[in-house]
């Protein structure tokens, strides 16, 4: 690891999504002068990631890796810069991304099953056909048994899986996640991280994850992303080479707990900055 | 443990609960066996089966219940189409739902029978105007309930309508029109009982015509019978649509 | 940000689309399109008014109706806040009573008007008793819920200071439930107008909804008019000043 590296990426593979030079900042106005200036919030953030990666990106709070991840989603637009996917320029919520968000986002009143063809009704995917896929991805991500139950039937990590089926059921080129396993509690999320990596190893799909889970982001990943504090921009790009497949027992390895290490010593000066401008703010 | 027992969704009502509720109707029933027989309360045996004869044997209430339910079911639907629309059109900008909220507060709550004279002067003393009372009763109910339903819609369900590409009328058939069911139904519950009353009360004013005319004649003629069989009607009427669109609200609320 | 759109406050545009459709109601009372009998523009509402009001005209029937309004909401807050205790306090009781107190809030409880007047004669009693009844539904119902929605944390909290029951519910439930309590309060009020006014047009000797019958009859439409215009202007006057009661009750919960 080094200060800055050229990104990461493996000549055998395409390149999945790529991100040129994307910066975001808003007008604000100074309430003592009145005079228009800007909060920037990312600066220009130039980055790529080859098919089948799992890249964590990994930052103190408000550090705009929720933004990022909603530009490279196509929900925001950038002041600057550009991202592709599969070469395809997003200019708004494209077909070969799809997204797992923080909050739950189940349909209260659709069934597991109603929920995870939701994407496909949507492309007007014939009934028996998107019936079938989501019944085989329902059980893919481990609730079968559960088609028929309503979201309220289900625990919190349970209706996340089913946020991560409905993704998976449009077979996107890459699969977003904003911190998706950020509202459970640390056992749950450990149980669902490893699920996560048995899916991810049937799937290989691209990943790019949102998190402020060291542990999360070592143990998932194939490299980790540090955001600086405000603006935003990428200081380090962490390769995490624990051998795959993973699973829980990894988390009490010597090395990963030197790769977590690693990230705090990145970390750490970021999140002292971020709460102290956080407290001034208050 | 009672605050669980309001907010948890009641899937099926158990058999003690549903033997409570037959309960009270049978004490209704009992208070009325009680206090009947003098000239002013008419027995129940004989007032259903006044009531049985109007509606099938003699058929003397038919023509009225098409009128009054005529001018309801129109004035509803006329409610329906103006709430839907204006309350969405509200419901979806935090400005304008700010700018009206207060208003149509304020004109649901204004005793709107005294329109209805101003109704019979604009309208002549036809069907018209009836229908005028039972779309103001209505209408207010209405848009309150969808404007309500609709800034209730989650900031969430909208991004993944978003990410999953819909088109405008998918997000309004699979987000906002079932996120905004349930208090749309109890919009609809309301809106229509009070177009029952609008109406009625308006018959009971001016009209040759309608339950409402029927229950001012039998009350002049001092017919208490008859005049009991037509309010019982008007009552399990109301109960009947009142109770259907409970239940229905209920069992849209139970996933959410 | 990027659209600097030139926006009125709520408040301001609330108020000239209120002054614009009065205007409209002007315009269209002066034009000739409709005559003197039928519509009057808003200036002739209140300058009869203003009339009645001099000359004495208006306030027997002003005084009646506000009299039943009150004695019947007052009524209507003795019945409906302990029901609304009772059910919330006997679960049981409630959920049996729910499906008819959700029907009573719409049925059509006037009609029941003939029948109280032969029993309690010409007056305000059965206009009172009707009044009362339709604004005590309301009370029930939503005492009910407002008692129920308080976070049962709360009450543990309670519980775990050693408070009294009478304590328990002087300083956290009652204040704890107070913005939908007094929710349903007003409605009761409003309820307990409606019903007034009602049942004086229906039948009655005095009051403002005879008063706008009376002249219905009579083809006054001036003094007809102006009595809609006072009954509307009372409505929404009522309306306004319970809307600030319910922000202050919010804001004393919260502060």
């Amino acid at each position: 690891m080094s200060r800055y590296e050229p990104p990461v990426t493996n000549p055998r593979e395409p390149i999945s999504l790529a991100i040129r030079d994307v910066s975001k900042w808003y007008p604000i106005r100074d309430p003592a002068t009145g005079a228009i200036g800007r909060l920037d919030v990312l600066a220009s953030i130039t980055q790529e990631v080859a098919r089948g990666r799992f890249v964590s990106v990994i930052g103190p709070s408000g550090c705009g890796k929720s933004t990022l991840l909603e530009i490279v989603a196509g929900l925001r637009e950038p002041s600057g810069g550009e991202i592709t996917v599969l070469g395809q320029r997003v200019t708004g919520p494209h077909p070969l991304l799809a997204v797992v968000f923080q909050e739950d986002s189940t349909l209260p009143w659709r069934t597991v099953l109603e929920n995870v063809e939701l994407g496909l009704e949507v492309r007007g995917v014939p009934r028996p056909q998107r019936r079938a896929t989501s019944e085989q991805i329902v059980d893919l991500v481990g609730l079968a048994g559960f088609e028929r139950a309503y979201p309220s039937e289900l625990s919190g990590g349970m209706r996340q899986r089913v946020a991560i089926a409905r993704a998976l059921a449009l077979e996107p080129e890459v699969l977003l996640m904003d911190e998706p396993f950020g509202a459970l509690d640390q056992q749950t999320r450990i149980y669902i991280g490893s699920e996560l990596l048995e899916i991810w190893e049937r799937t290989r799909k691209t990943v790019l994850f949102i998190t402020h889970d060291m542990g999360e982001a070592v143990f998932l990943s194939d490299e980790v992303w540090v955001m600086t504090h405000r603006p935003g921009r990428i200081k380090a790009v962490v390769p995490i080479d624990l051998p795959r497949p993973r699973d829980a027992d990894m988390l009490t390895s010597p090395r990963f707990h030197e790769l977590t290490a690693q990230l705090w010593s990145e970390l750490a000066p970021e999140a002292k900055l971020a709460l102290s401008s956080n407290a001034s703010e208050l | 443990m009672a605050a669980g027992a309001l907010s948890r969704p009641v899937r099926h009502v158990e058999y003690g609960v549903l033997v409570g509720m037959l309960g009270i109707a049978a004490l209704v029933l009992l208070i009325w066996f009680l206090f009947s027989g003098s000239f002013l309360v008419a027995a129940p045996l004989p007032t259903l089966g006044l009531l049985f004869q109007g509606l099938f044997t003699d058929g003397w209430m038919r023509p009225h219940i098409g009128v009054t339910f005529g001018a309801v079911l129109i004035g509803f639907g006329l409610a329906l189409a103006v709430g839907l629309g204006a309350g969405i059109l509200l419901g979806r900008s935090p400005y304008w739902r700010n700018v009206f909220e207060p208003i149509l507060l304020a004109l649901y709550s204004i005793p709107k029978i005294i329109l209805f004279p101003v109704f019979l002067l604009l309208f002549g003393t036809g069907a018209e105007s009836r229908i005028a009372m039972a779309f103001v009763h209505a209408v207010f109910p209405l848009i309150v309930s969808t404007m309500v339903g609709v800034s209730i819609v989650s900031p969430t369900h909208m991004k993944v309508a978003r990410v999953l590409r819909m088109q405008p009328w998918q997000v309004v058939g699979k987000i906002y029109f079932p996120s905004m069911a349930p208090t749309l139904v109890a919009g609809m519950r309301m809106g229509f009982s009070l177009a029952i009353v609008g109406v009625v009360l308006a018959e009971l004013f001016a009209s040759r015509e309608g339950l409402g005319f029927l229950i001012m004649r039998a009350y002049g003629q001092l017919n208490i019978q008859r005049m009991f069989a037509v309010i019982l009607f008007l009552f399990l009427v109301a109960l009947l649509v009142n109770v259907s669109l409970w239940a229905l609200e209920k069992r849209l609320r139970a996933h959410q | 940000m990027t659209g600097h759109r030139l926006r009125l406050s709520a408040t301001t545009m609330r108020w000239v689309i209120v002054a614009l459709s009065i205007l409209a109601l002007e315009a269209y009372g002066r034009s000739g399109l409709v005559s003197r009998t039928t519509f009057v523009p808003p200036s002739t509402m209140l300058g009869t008014l203003w009339e009645l009001a001099r000359g004495g005209a208006m306030w027997p029937h002003l005084a009646r109706t506000l009299l039943e309004t009150i004695v019947a909401f007052v009524i209507g807050c003795a019945v409906g806040l302990p029901l609304g205790l009772l059910l919330w306090r006997v679960p049981y009781l409630g959920r049996i009573s729910e499906p008819y107190l959700t029907a009573l809030y719409a049925l059509p409880l006037a009609f029941f008007y003939p029948l109280l007047l032969a029993l309690l004669g010409l007056g305000p009693a059965p206009i009172i008793a009707i009044a009362a009844l339709m604004a005590a539904v309301p009370i029930i119902v939503n005492t009910r819920i407002a008692l129920g929605e308080v976070r049962a944390i709360y009450r543990r909290l309670g519980r775990s200071l050693g408070c009294s029951p009478l304590q328990l519910y002087a300083k956290i439930v009652l204040p704890a439930a107070s913005p939908l309590l007094f929710a349903g309060i007003k409605m009761g009020f409003v309820y307990a107008l409606i019903g007034s006014v009602a049942m004086e047009f229906v039948l009655a000797d005095r009051g403002l909804g005879f008063a706008v019958r009376y002249h219905y009859n009579y083809f006054d439409a001036p003094e007809m008019y102006a009595y809609v215009l006072l009954i509307l202007a009372i409505a929404i006057m009522v309306n306004w000043g319970l809307l600030r009661g319910e922000g202050a009750a919010e804001r004393g919960l919260r502060g």
